[in-house]
């Protein structure tokens, strides 16, 4: 390969020999550029060490969220469902015949006959008297 | 060399660095400052060493271009990490471009649209004068490639231009 095969072509060696003298131009002095502090970058361990630690902060804020979601809340209901609750019917004491306790309370099985120290019949057929 | 010496060759090689790492960071000035920042720190604290292989300039642009991409994956990572992404396109610090030749903007549209590396030695070639080994050793590519990238580039950038300037 010869040299001349690398020459460039003289239109693209003019644009680029222009476009190079202007940014030449305006290239920042370089005692400036040397003197000013560098800037502060953050390495990647860092940012996924931070990127870990919010991620980690994130999920337990959504975790005690659902702890607080589901744990009981006592609440006092108003004061028209009070009311309401307590209210009777005008008639609600015909409801009140004999043995409707039966279907409030529990039986006392206690007091049932069974337990009751009953005496039993002396057997008669068959006794030779 | 010393530490004068470098100083002293970096002086000398400033306008034409800052130009080429404007060319790396997307015409990004402030990025492009950061970059050239970056580079020069790193070459006189001694964290990049001139081995006397290539010419300085070879080797100071070897450095700005590395920078470079160190950058742009920096902020790809954390535009991934945050959500955000600092991309290419800085319309605050380009504003500078408004005032250049209609034939120099449409050169710049034109070799923005090229895939990087055709971007990169382009600019090389004809903006830094390199010959195709320097940019080579530059870009750290064989000279094969760097032969291939240039003529695909050079091709397309010329059909670009030839196409925008018969619209």
């Amino acid at each position: 390969m010869t040299q001349d095969s690398f020459e460039p072509d003289r239109e693209l060696s003019r644009l680029f020999e222009a476009e190079r003298r202007a940014d030449e131009s305006a290239a920042p002095d370089l005692g400036a550029l040397l003197a000013r502090r560098p800037r502060r970058r953050i390495s990647v361990g860092r940012r996924i060490a931070w990127a870990l630690a919010l991620a980690s902060l994130v999920t337990l804020a959504i975790l005690l969220v659902d702890v607080h979601k589901g744990a009981p809340r006592q609440v006092t209901p108003p004061a028209e469902v009070v009311q309401l609750a307590d209210w009777e019917s005008p008639t609600a004491f015909l409801l009140d015949n004999p043995g409707s306790e039966l279907l409030t309370e529990i039986p006392n099985l206690a007091s049932s006959p069974a337990n009751e120290n009953v005496s039993s019949p002396e057997p008669t057929k068959g006794v030779t008297r | 060399m010393t530490p004068t010496e470098l100083k002293d060759e970096i002086e000398r090689l400033h306008a034409a660095g800052f130009a080429w790492a404007l060319a790396c960071c997307g015409r990004d000035r402030e990025r492009a400052e950061d970059v050239l920042q970056t580079s020069y720190l790193k070459i006189l604290d001694g964290r990049a060493r001139f081995a006397g292989r290539s010419s300085f300039k070879t080797y100071l642009f070897g450095v700005i271009r590395r920078t470079a991409s160190e950058e742009r994956r920096r902020a790809v990572m954390s535009g991934l990490l945050l959500g955000r992404y600092r991309g290419e396109d800085h319309p605050g610090s380009r504003a500078a471009d408004g005032a250049a030749p209609v034939e120099i903007l449409a050169l710049r549209s034109a070799v923005e649209t090229l895939p990087r590396r055709q971007n990169e030695i382009l600019h090389l070639v004809f903006s830094m004068g390199m010959t195709l080994q320097e940019a080579a050793e530059t870009l750290s590519i064989s000279l094969g490639a760097a032969a291939r990238h240039y003529h695909r580039g050079k091709r397309r950038l010329a059909a670009l231009l030839s196409a925008r300037s018969g619209a």
